[in-house]
C-alpha cells in the first residue's frame, strides 16, 4: 500500500456545454482519459444538438413505438418519477417550448406562438411502459436537466471503481466519492447568481452532489418585468416569483439537479417545498436574500 | 430526508451505472421482524378414524429476526423461533375386512420446538459469501445444521451464479419409558430400534439467474443431497396392531431442477411469478411443484399526516404439486393373512401418507403493507391433499392432511 498522494491530480476539459474539472487522488493517466470518454459518450448519446445522438434519433421517430436501453429506459424512469413528484413541471418534453422562446434574442413570444409549443408538450401523452416509448408527432425529449448530472454521478462511480477518491464539477454539477482521503469535506464555492463570478457561499461536500438551478444570467427583463428562462410547461410561461438560484446537496447529482430544478419550477412555493422535502438546500430569492439549510452563519 | 427524497433515490438507482458496481453491496440498513403463524389441520374424517384422537395438529410459531450490517463489507442475522405442536397424527393406515381404508391416529400430545440459526456474511463488489450454524431442538429431537453459500455477478450484472452446500446431522431419542428391553421390542419395536439413532445429510445447489430485460428475469438451478441413518418414523406404530411398524430404507438420495421467470409489467405495476420444480429421488418418488404467483403493487398516495406514503402489495398465489408413490408404501390389508407385524421387520414398509401417490392444492391471498421503516405482512394460505389431484383415482389415502395457516409479521429497517 502506497500513501495517498497528498493533492488530487487536476483534469480540465470542455463537454456538454461548459467546463468540465475533475480532481483525482492517485488517478493514471488512463483513468483520465476514460473519464472524458464517459462524458463525451453521454453528450454523443442523449444532446439535442447533435443530430446523430440517440436522442434526436429517438426525436425524430416521434409518432413510432421503439425500444430503448437500459440506460435510457432508466433515465426515462427517473424523469417520470420526477414528473409525478413535481405535479407535472418537470417535464422532459418541455424542450419544445423553447421554439418560442428565445433568451438570447430577450424577445417576448406571440401567445400564438406560445400555444403552437404548448401542443407539444406533456409527458403524460407519451406512452411509456418502461421498455417502449412512442412520442406524439412534434414531440421532443430533451434529458437537459438530467444528464449533465447523471454524467457527475457517472465520474465518480467510475473513479470508485478504479479504487480512487475524487470530484466530477461539470459546470457546477458536482459529485463527490467520497471525502477526501484525509477525511475532509471537499468545499465546493456556490456561484452567486448575479454573474459576478464570485462564490456566493461556501459549502462542504463529504458524499453524494450537488447541483444548482439558476436563473443566472440567461433570464432577461422586459418593461420592468423580469423573465426568468424557468419556463412552466403547463403556461408555456416563464415561472412567476421563482428563485434567483437553487442549490440542493442529495445523496447523487443527478437528484440535486432534478430538486434544485423542480424547487425553480416550484415558484414562491420553492422554499416550502424542499424544508418538506428534508434535503439540505441553499436558495437565493429575486432580492439576492440568502436562505436554506445549507447557509453557514 | 423525506420518504419522497428516498423513493426518488429508488428511482435514481435504477438507472444503470449510476453507483460504481465496486462498492461492496453489503446492506446499509439494519432490519429486525417478528412473525406468527397459527397452523391448523382439519379435522380426520370420523367414518375412517380408527380410535385415538381426531383432532390434528394445531401449531403456532413465533419466529424473531434481527440483521445487522458489520462494518461495510459485512452483515451478520440471527434468528430464533419457538413453535407448539399440539393434537394427533396419523400413526398408520390399513384396509380394515371391509376393504375400507381407515386411518389410525395416535393420541393427542404437546411438542415444543426451539430454532436458533446464525449467519455471516461478506460482501464484495459483484459476489457474496455466507456461512450459517443452526441448532433445533425437540424433546426427542436435537438437529444440527451448517452450511456455505455464495453469489457471484457476471456479465455486467445481467447474470448471476449461486451455489452452496449444506451439511446436516440429527439425533433421535423417541420418548419413552425404558423400563424393560424385552417388552420395548415387543410392543414399540419402533422406538426400541431408533432409541440413539443419528441421520446424516448433505446438500449441494446450484442456481443461476439472468436478466433478460429490465422487466424479465429468468431463472434455474440443481440440487443434490443424500441422507444416510435412521429415516423411519418411530411414531409410526402401535402395541399389538396388526401391521408392521415403519421402517425404511437407511439412505435416500433427492435430485431437484427448477426452472423460473419473474416478468415485470410497467402498465399495471405488477409482476406475475412462475415457477416449476422437478424432484426424484431414489425411493423412486418424483414429484413436481408448479408455482404461479401475481405481485400487484398499489401506492394511493394518501395525504394523512406530513410523511405518510402507504404502499400495498397484494399477492394472490396458486401452487399445484403432485408425486407418485415410494417402492416400498403399502395400506396393509386385514383381509389378508401376513405379512403382519414381526419383531425384526426386514423388508420396507411405510403407510405414510407422505409417500404415497397424491398431490395437493394450495391457494394464498398475501397483504404488504409498507409504511415508512416499517413493513406489515399478513398471509392467508388453504392447503388441500388428495389422491385423485395426483391422478390416483385407486387408492384412498385418509391420512392426507388439509390445512389453514395464518401468517402475520412486522419488520422494521433502521
Amino acid at each position: 500500500m502506497t500513501e495517498p498522494d497528498p493533492k488530487p491530480r487536476q483534469y480540465h476539459f470542455e463537454a456538454m456545454g461548459g467546463p468540465c474539472d475533475l480532481a483525482v487522488f492517485g488517478a493514471p493517466d488512463s483513468l483520465l482519459q476514460r473519464l472524458k470518454d464517459e462524458v463525451v459518450r453521454l453528450e454523443q448519446r442523449y444532446s439535442r444538438y447533435r443530430p446523430d445522438s440517440l436522442v434526436s434519433v429517438i426525436n425524430r421517430k416521434a409518432g413510432i413505438v421503439q425500444s430503448v436501453d437500459a440506460e435510457c429506459a432508466g433515465l426515462l424512469n427517473y424523469a417520470d418519477h420526477c414528473y409525478r413528484l413535481s405535479d407535472g413541471v418537470f417535464d422532459v418534453t418541455a424542450g419544445a417550448l423553447r421554439r418560442a422562446w428565445d433568451f438570447r434574442q430577450q424577445r417576448i413570444p406571440d401567445p400564438a406562438e406560445i400555444t403552437a409549443a404548448l401542443a407539444a408538450v406533456g409527458w403524460e401523452r407519451v406512452e411509456w411502459d418502461g421498455e417502449q416509448l412512442r412520442l406524439e408527432p412534434g414531440m421532443e425529449l430533451d434529458f437537459g436537466g438530467i444528464v449533465k448530472e447523471f454524467a457527475a454521478d457517472r465520474l465518480v462511480a467510475l473513479m470508485a471503481e478504479a479504487g480512487c477518491r475524487g470530484m466530477a464539477n461539470l459546470a457546477g454539477d458536482i459529485a463527490v466519492t467520497g471525502a477526501r482521503p484525509d477525511g475532509r469535506p471537499w468545499m465546493l464555492g456556490v456561484r452567486d447568481p448575479r454573474g459576478t463570478g464570485q462564490a456566493m457561499a461556501s459549502v462542504a461536500l463529504t458524499q453524494g452532489g450537488l447541483a444548482s438551478s439558476g436563473d443566472y444570467e440567461r433570464g432577461f427583463t422586459h418593461k420592468g418585468v423580469r423573465y426568468s428562462h424557468i419556463l412552466n410547461p403547463h403556461t408555456g410561461w416563464p415561472v412567476t416569483d421563482a428563485p434567483r438560484a437553487v442549490t440542493v446537496i442529495a445523496d447523487h447529482c443527478i437528484m440535486a439537479g432534478s430538486l434544485a430544478t423542480i424547487a425553480m419550477l416550484k415558484g414562491k412555493d420553492a422554499e416550502s417545498w424542499l424544508v418538506k422535502l428534508e434535503v439540505p438546500f441553499l436558495l437565493c430569492d429575486a432580492a439576492m436574500n440568502v436562505s436554506g439549510t445549507l447557509v453557514t452563519p | 430526508m423525506s420518504e419522497a427524497v428516498k423513493q426518488l433515490a429508488r428511482s435514481a438507482l435504477a438507472i444503470p451505472g449510476l453507483v460504481s458496481m465496486a462498492q461492496a453491496a453489503a446492506p446499509a440498513e439494519s432490519e429486525a421482524g417478528y412473525q406468527y403463524t397459527y397452523y391448523t389441520e382439519d379435522d380426520s374424517p370420523e367414518s375412517r378414524t380408527d380410535g385415538g384422537a381426531q383432532e390434528r395438529y394445531t401449531i403456532q410459531v413465533h419466529q424473531f429476526y434481527l440483521m445487522m450490517p458489520y462494518g461495510s463489507n459485512m452483515s451478520w442475522d440471527v434468528e430464533g423461533s419457538f413453535e407448539t405442536m399440539s393434537g394427533a397424527s396419523p400413526v398408520y393406515t390399513y384396509l380394515d375386512d371391509e376393504d375400507v381404508t381407515r386411518v389410525y391416529m395416535a393420541g393427542a400430545s404437546i411438542e415444543r420446538r426451539f430454532d436458533l440459526y446464525g449467519t455471516g456474511r461478506y460482501y464484495w463488489s459483484q459476489a457474496d459469501i455466507g456461512a450459517q450454524a443452526g441448532i433445533s431442538v425437540e424433546q426427542d429431537y436435537l438437529a444440527l445444521s451448517s452450511g456455505i453459500d455464495g453469489s457471484l455477478q457476471i456479465n455486467d450484472q445481467m447474470t448471476t451464479l449461486s451455489g452452496g452446500a449444506t451439511l446436516g446431522y440429527d439425533f433421535l431419542d423417541p420418548t419413552q419409558d425404558y423400563s424393560d428391553p424385552a417388552d420395548q421390542q415387543a410392543n414399540t419395536p419402533g422406538r426400541f430400534a431408533a432409541k440413539d439413532q443419528t441421520k446424516w445429510q448433505a446438500s449441494i445447489f446450484e442456481g443461476i439467474s439472468q436478466i433478460i430485460d429490465m422487466n424479465t428475469v429468468v431463472q434455474a438451478g440443481v440440487s443434490v443431497t443424500h441422507r444416510s441413518g435412521y429415516m423411519s418414523d418411530p411414531y409410526r406404530e402401535r402395541a399389538g396392531a396388526e401391521v408392521p411398524y415403519d421402517i425404511r430404507p437407511d439412505s435416500r438420495t433427492l435430485v431437484t431442477l427448477s426452472a423460473g421467470g419473474r416478468k415485470y409489467f410497467p402498465g399495471i405495476d405488477g409482476a406475475l411469478h412462475l415457477d416449476f420444480r422437478f424432484l426424484a429421488d431414489s425411493w423412486d418418488i418424483w414429484s413436481t411443484t408448479t408455482d404461479l404467483s401475481w405481485y400487484q403493487n398499489y401506492a394511493p398516495g394518501w395525504d394523512w399526516f406530513v410523511r405518510n406514503e402507504v404502499d400495498f402489495q397484494l399477492i394472490p398465489s396458486l401452487r399445484y404439486y403432485q408425486q407418485t408413490q415410494a417402492y416400498f408404501y403399502e395400506i396393509p390389508d386385514h383381509g389378508v393373512a401376513d405379512p403382519y407385524y414381526t419383531a425384526d421387520t426386514t423388508t420396507y414398509y411405510s403407510s405414510d401418507p407422505r409417500l404415497s401417490n397424491y398431490g395437493a392444492l394450495s391457494m394464498g391471498l398475501a397483504l404488504k403493507t409498507d409504511f415508512r421503516n416499517y413493513s406489515w405482512t399478513i398471509t392467508g394460505e388453504r392447503y388441500v391433499a388428495n389422491p385423485s389431484y395426483g391422478f390416483n383415482f385407486d387408492d384412498e389415502t385418509p391420512g392426507l392432511p388439509a390445512f389453514w395457516r395464518l401468517t402475520t409479521g412486522l419488520d422494521f429497517r433502521f
